[in-house]
C-alpha cells in the first residue's frame, strides 16, 4: 500500500516537466529506497529458500513452519504478555510522575524531569547491565549489601527472572512515557480547570473530571507507544531473561538467524512481518487517537497555571519519588560505574583502573570505541539531513501528499532493529550493485538510518514548522536561488535543533545492539555488541567500564557542541558590534561629499 | 520597461477536490494589463484569489495556465514549459508577516537582495545602498538590532525598506498593512504611496480593506471566485460600481430589488422598486433598459433622513430636483459618533439611513429613537446607483 503511495507520488511529479519537480526526483528515490523497499523485499525474503544473496526458490515453505517451530507461539505469548505487563504499570508511574511534577507544589518535581531524561537517553543496554550488577543472585552488590546487613540468610534479590525482567522494563518504560506525557500536562489549561474550581468541585475533583478526561487521548496514545515498544523488546530480554530462556518475538528473531545453523532467514521474515503487522495496526490506531489530539494541547498561559496543593501529603509524595529516582535512575548508573573499578563483581576490594588500562591496551576495544562514534556521528547527521530535506518536501506538497509522506517516514517506527536489519539486508542484495555493501560499515550504518529516521523526522518537523514558508520566499524574491534559500534561512534557523538531534540520534545509534549483532560484519564490533559479548562471556566489569567511557564520551561531545554554541553566540556578538562601528566611521566619511558612492548608484540602477 | 501582462491566468489546487473545480484562492481565467510606473490594486474578499494571483506573478507559484510576461519578457506559461523562477524575476516584496529573517540584523536583512542580485559590490556600495533605503522608510540608526527588538511598524517599513533596495522593475505588496494597528496603517499608507512616487516602479497591491485601495491605486481590479470582477479608477469602483457583488463590497449597504421603468437618457433611469407606490430617480454606469430587472444602490451615509412630510408634491421623484423624496418611519438608532445610522422603514421595507446629530440630539439617551409622526428620506438621484442583474445583463462590465 505504501510503496503505491510512493510510486504515484513520483510519478505524478514527474509527469507535467519542471526543472522544479524533477529535482525533488532523488529524494523519492532515497525515500522509497530506504524505507518501502526493505518492506518489500522484507515479504518477499519470507518466500525465499535461501539467505540474502543466494540462490534459492520461492517456497511458501517458512509460512507454515514458523508456527510450527518449537518455542515461537511461546515467544509470541511472551511478548503480548510482557507488553501488556509493562504498560499498564510504566504508564501509571508515568502519569503520576507527570502529575506531581507539572501540576503540584511537591518539593523535590523539578528533579524529575532531568533525572528521567538521563534515564531515556541511557541506552537500555547499559540499563540492563546495571540491574544484572545489582541483582544478580551471586554477585549483586545488592544482595552482597543485604547479606552484609542480615546475615548469609537474608533474603536473595534476583533480577534475572520474570519478576525482575518486569521490574526493569517497567522503570525503563516509565521514562519514555513520562517524557510523551509531561508536554499534555504542562499545556493543560489551568483555566478549565479554574472555572470547575469556581463551580465548586475540589482540586482532585477537578483533576478528575476535567483534567484527566482533556488528557485522554494523550493517555491512550502513551499507552499504543508502551504496546508498541513493549513488544519490540529486544535487549532487556536478552541480557535479564536468558537464565530463565525468556523468548520474546524479537530474540526469537534473532535466533532463527544467528542460532541456527545454515540462518533461517525464510523464518525469520515470517516472524518479523507477522511483527510488523501487529505493530503497523497498533501505530495507525495511534496516530488516528493522535490525530485527533488537537483538543489537548489548549494554550494556556504557562505561568499563571496554578499548581495543586499537596498540604501535608508533600513530604511522603517527595520521599516517595526520591526513592523511585534511587532506585531507577542512580543505583543502576551507579553500580555500572561501581563495578567497573572492582576486580569482579561481588569483590568488595582491590579497586583500580586496571579495567580502563586494559580497554585502552586492547586494539579491539579501541576499535570499538572508534567505530561506535563514526558510525553514531555519520548514521545520525545522515539521518538528521534527510530528515530535514523530508520535512521541508512535505511543507511543499499539498496536504494529501505530505499525509502520505509523513506516514511512509513512519514506516520504521513499526520495525524492531531487528526486523529493521533483516529488511536492510534483503534490500541492499536485491539492488544490482550494492550486494558489495553487505557486511560492510556501510550497511550497518544504512540499518541505524533506517532506525533513528522516525525520531530525526520529528525533531525535524518540530525545528521547521516555526519557519515560516514566507521567510524561504523572501529569500526567493531577494535574489536567492532554491538551494541557497534552503542555506541561508531553514538551514541556519533550524541550526540548533539539527545540532541537538543530530546528537541525540547518535547517542541512540550508539546504544543499539540488535543491529550490528545481526548483520555481523565482520570486524566490526561497536561497543554495544562487544559489551555484549564481554557481558555474556561473564567479564562483567570490562563491560562496565567500557560502557562509563561510552557515557563519558558522550558527555564530552555534548560539552564540545556547547562550548561551540556559545563560541559562535559570541563571534555574533562582535561582528553586530564591529558593524556599528563600521557604519559610524562610513557615516562621517558619506557627510563628505564622495564621488565614488555616486558611481555605485549609477552601476546599481543600469 | 516593467509592465506586467496577464492572459488567461488560471490556477487550480487540485487538492482534496476534483480536479476541475477550483477551490479556494483559486484563479480562473484571469485577464490584466497593469502598465508601467502605475500603483496597481488588487481588492476582493478573502479566498478570491488575489493573493494567488501576485504569488504567480512573483513565481512563487506556478499557474496552471495562461501567459505572465513582464516588461514585455514571457515569464510564465506552462503550455510551453516556460516558468522562470522568483529569483530571476527582478521583483521586490512586501509580505503580509513581513518575512524577516529572525537571524540577520536589520542592515543584514536589507543588504541580502543586494548581495544576490547586484553581485560585486563593495562593502562600502553595500552600505551606502542599504542606508539610503532605510532612510527612504526613516529607519536609519536601526541596522544593528534583530527584527524581534523592533515594533511591528518598524519590522514594516524593514521589509519595504528590503523590497526596495536592489531596485526591482516590479514592488509586489501582499496585504503588508493588515497586521498592524489603524492609526499606523494611515501613516504607513501615506509612507508607501511616497515611497512609489519616488521609486517611479511599477507596484502591485492586494488588500481585502478599500480604504487602502483608494487611498493607494492608480486602478483598481476587485477579483471575485478567481475572476475580474470590475477594473478601474478608485473613482469608478467607489461611485459606480458595476455589479451587485462590488456595490456590496464597497459599501452600498441598501439595496433595492425591481424593474427598470424607463430610460430618460444620459445614464438616467426611472427605476421600480418591488412593491413600491413610487419610481426612483437614478443613473447607471451601464446601459440598461426599461423592463430589465436590476438593483438600486445606495450608501445609508446618502439617505437623509428628517423630521415632518415630503416637501411639495407626496407622491414621485422631484425629476426637477434629482432628488427622491421617501415616507419613512423610524426604528432603531444606532449612534456612530459623528451621525445615527436609523433603521428606518419606507413601503414596507427596511433601509439604512442616516440622521445628522444636529436634527436629533437625543438629549442623554442617544439609543432611544425619536418619535416623529412624519419623517422622510431625501436620497439624490446620483446617490442612487441602479444595476442591472447580473443573470440577466450580459458579461461584468469591464474597462
Amino acid at each position: 500500500m505504501s510503496n503505491a503511495l510512493v510510486a504515484n507520488m513520483s510519478l505524478h511529479r514527474g509527469a507535467g516537466f519542471s526543472p522544479r519537480r524533477f529535482a525533488r526526483l532523488p529524494l523519492y528515490a532515497a525515500l522509497f529506497f530506504v524505507l518501502v523497499w526493505p518492506v518489500i523485499m522484507l515479504i518477499a525474503g519470507s518466500f525465499r529458500s535461501a539467505a540474502p544473496g543466494f540462490d534459492g526458490e520461492w517456497t511458501l515453505a517458512a509460512w507454515g513452519s514458523t508456527f510450527d517451530s518449537p518455542g515461537t507461539g511461546q515467544a509470541m505469548s511472551n511478548s503480548l504478555f510482557l507488553s501488556l505487563v509493562t504498560t499498564l504499570l510504566s504508564t501509571l508511574i508515568a502519569a503520576g510522575l507527570a502529575f506531581l511534577s507539572e501540576r503540584t507544589d511537591m518539593p523535590l518535581r523539578r528533579a524529575i524531569t532531568p533525572c528521567l531524561m538521563l534515564m531515556f537517553a541511557t541506552p537500555a543496554l547499559f540499563y540492563a547491565l546495571g540491574y544484572a550488577l545489582l541483582g544478580n543472585a551471586y554477585t549483586g552488590s545488592a544482595n552482597s549489601l543485604l547479606r552484609t546487613l542480615f546475615g548469609v540468610a537474608a533474603a536473595r534479590l534476583d533480577v534475572e527472572t520474570w519478576t525482575g525482567l518486569i521490574t526493569v522494563m517497567v522503570l525503563k518504560k516509565a521514562s519514555i512515557i513520562y517524557l510523551f506525557l509531561i508536554g499534555p500536562f504542562r499545556a493543560l489549561d489551568s483555566s478549565h480547570n479554574d472555572a470547575s474550581l469556581v463551580s465548586g468541585v475540589g482540586q482532585f475533583g477537578s483533576f478528575f473530571r476535567i483534567d484527566l478526561p482533556t488528557l485522554t487521548p494523550a493517555l491512550t496514545g502513551a499507552i499504543l507507544l508502551g504496546i508498541v515498544a513493549g513488544l519490540q523488546a529486544f535487549d532487556m530480554v536478552l541480557i535479564l531473561g536468558w537464565p530463565q530462556d525468556i523468548d520474546v518475538i524479537a530474540t526469537r528473531i534473532m535466533s532463527f538467524i544467528n542460532g541456527s545453523a545454515p540462518p533461517d532467514y525464510a523464518r525469520a521474515s515470517v516472524l518479523s512481518i507477522v511483527l510488523l503487522a501487529v505493530v503497523a495496526i497498533l501505530c495507525i490506531v495511534q496516530s488516528r487517537l493522535l490525530g485527533k489530539r488537537s483538543f489537548v494541547t489548549v494554550a494556556g498561559k504557562r505561568n499563571s497555571q496554578r499548581r495543586v496543593r499537596l498540604g501535608r501529603a508533600r513530604w511522603p509524595l517527595a520521599a516517595a519519588v526520591a526513592f523511585y529516582l534511587l532506585l531507577a535512575v542512580i543505583l543502576p548508573i551507579g553500580s555500572v560505574v561501581f563495578s567497573s573499578f572492582q576486580p569482579f563483581p561481588g569483590i568488595y576490594e582491590g579497586f583500580s583502573l586496571r579495567h580502563y588500562r586494559s580497554i585502552f591496551a586492547l586494539p579491539r576495544m579501541t576499535d570499538a570505541i572508534r567505530v561506535t562514534f563514526s558510525i553514531a556521528l555519520i548514521a545520525g547527521f545522515a539521518a538528521m539531513l534527510f530528515a530535514v530535506a523530508v520535512a521541508q518536501l512535505g511543507r511543499a506538497l499539498p496536504p494529501r501528499r505530505a499525509a502520505a509522506l509523513r506516514f511512509v517516514s513512519l514506516i520504521p517506527l513499526a520495525m524492531p532493529g531487528v526486523v529493521t536489519a533483516l529488511a536492510i539486508s534483503w534490500a541492499v542484495v536485491s539492488m544490482p550493485g550494492l550486494k558489495q555493501l553487505y557486511g560492510t560499515f556501510w550497511l550497518v550504518t544504512l540499518a541505524l538510518v533506517v532506525v533513528v529516521v522516525p525520531f530525526a523526522i520529528q525533531v525535524a518537523n518540530a525545528a521547521t514548522a516555526q519557519i515560516s514558508p514566507e521567510l524561504q520566499e523572501a529569500a526567493r524574491i531577494a535574489g536567492a536561488s532554491a538551494p541557497q534559500a534552503t542555506m541561508d534561512v531553514v538551514l541556519r534557523l533550524i541550526a540548533p535543533s539539527f545540532l541537538s538531534g543530530w546528537f541525540m540520534a547518535a547517542i541512540i545509534v550508539s546504544g543499539n545492539l540488535e543491529v550490528p549483532l545481526l548483520l555481523k560484519a565482520p570486524g566490526l564490533n561497536p561497543i554495544a555488541t562487544v559489551v555484549y559479548s564481554l557481558y555474556s562471556s561473564g567479564d562483567f566489569s570490562a563491560a562496565s567500564a567500557l560502557l562509563v567511557i561510552l557515557l563519558l564520551v558522550k558527555a564530552a561531545i555534548w560539552g564540545t557542541a556547547l562550548a561551540g554554541y556559545r563560541l559562535w553566540r559570541a563571534w555574533r556578538q562582535y561582528r553586530r558590534q564591529r558593524l556599528l562601528s563600521e557604519i559610524a566611521i562610513w557615516r562621517e566619511e558619506a557627510s563628505a561629499p564622495v564621488s565614488r558612492a555616486v558611481t555605485a548608484t549609477a552601476t546599481i540602477a543600469g | 520597461m516593467s509592465d506586467v501582462s496577464l492572459q488567461g491566468l488560471r490556477k487550480h489546487f487540485t487538492d482534496g477536490k476534483a480536479a476541475d473545480t477550483p477551490g479556494r484562492g483559486a484563479i480562473d481565467g484571469l485577464d490584466l494589463e497593469i502598465h508601467d510606473g502605475e500603483f496597481f490594486v488588487l481588492l476582493g474578499p478573502s479566498g478570491c484569489g488575489k493573493t494567488t494571483t501576485l504569488r504567480c506573478i512573483a513565481g512563487l507559484e506556478d499557474p496552471t495556465a495562461g501567459r505572465i510576461s513582464m516588461g514585455g519578457k514571457l515569464v510564465a506559461d506552462p503550455a510551453r514549459g516556460i516558468f522562470v523562477p522568483p529569483d530571476k524575476r527582478a521583483i521586490g516584496m512586501v509580505f503580509q508577516s513581513y518575512a524577516l529573517w529572525p537571524h540577520m540584523t536589520v542592515f543584514d536583512n536589507v543588504a541580502y537582495p543586494l548581495k544576490h542580485r547586484h553581485k560585486g559590490l563593495s562593502r562600502h556600495e553595500l552600505a551606502r545602498e542599504v542606508d539610503e533605503a532605510l532612510a527612504l522608510v526613516g529607519l536609519r540608526g536601526l541596522e544593528s538590532r534583530g527584527p524581534a527588538e523592533l515594533s511591528g511598524g518598524q519590522q514594516q517599513r524593514v521589509a519595504l525598506a528590503r523590497a526596495v533596495v536592489a531596485r526591482p522593475r516590479l514592488l509586489l505588496f501582499d496585504e503588508p498593512l493588515s497586521n498592524l494597528d489603524a492609526q499606523l496603517r494611515q501613516r504607513l499608507r501615506q509612507d508607501l504611496r511616497r515611497v512609489h512616487e519616488k521609486t517611479g516602479r511599477t507596484s502591485i497591491y492586494v488588500t481585502h480593506d478599500q480604504a487602502e485601495a483608494l487611498t493607494l491605486a492608480d486602478r483598481v481590479a476587485v477579483m471575485r471566485a478567481g475572476r475580474l470582477e470590475q477594473l478601474g479608477a478608485p473613482t469608478e469602483i467607489f461611485l459606480s460600481p458595476a455589479t451587485r457583488f462590488v456595490a456590496e463590497f464597497v459599501g452600498f449597504d441598501n439595496l433595492l430589488p425591481g424593474v427598470v421603468a424607463a430610460a430618460l437618457g444620459e445614464g438616467r433611469f426611472l427605476f421600480q422598486p418591488d412593491g413600491w407606490p413610487q419610481t426612483l430617480l437614478g443613473r447607471a454606469p451601464a446601459a440598461l433598459r426599461a423592463g430589465q430587472r436590476g438593483y438600486l444602490a445606495a450608501r445609508s451615509a446618502n439617505l437623509r433622513l428628517t423630521r415632518g412630510n415630503i416637501p411639495g408634491t407626496t407622491n414621485g421623484p422631484e425629476t426637477e430636483s434629482g432628488t427622491n423624496f421617501l415616507p419613512a418611519t423610524i426604528g432603531a438608532l444606532t449612534y456612530l459618533g459623528e451621525r445615527f445610522q436609523a433603521d428606518a422603514t419606507v413601503h414596507g421595507q427596511r433601509l439604512l439611513a442616516n440622521l445628522p446629530l444636529a436634527a436629533w440630539d437625543g438629549r442623554g439617551e442617544l439609543h432611544h429613537a425619536p418619535r416623529w409622526e412624519h419623517a422622510h428620506i431625501a436620497l439624490a438621484a446620483s446617490d442612487a446607483v441602479i444595476l442591472g442583474d447580473e443573470a440577466e445583463s450580459a458579461a461584468p462590465a469591464c474597462a
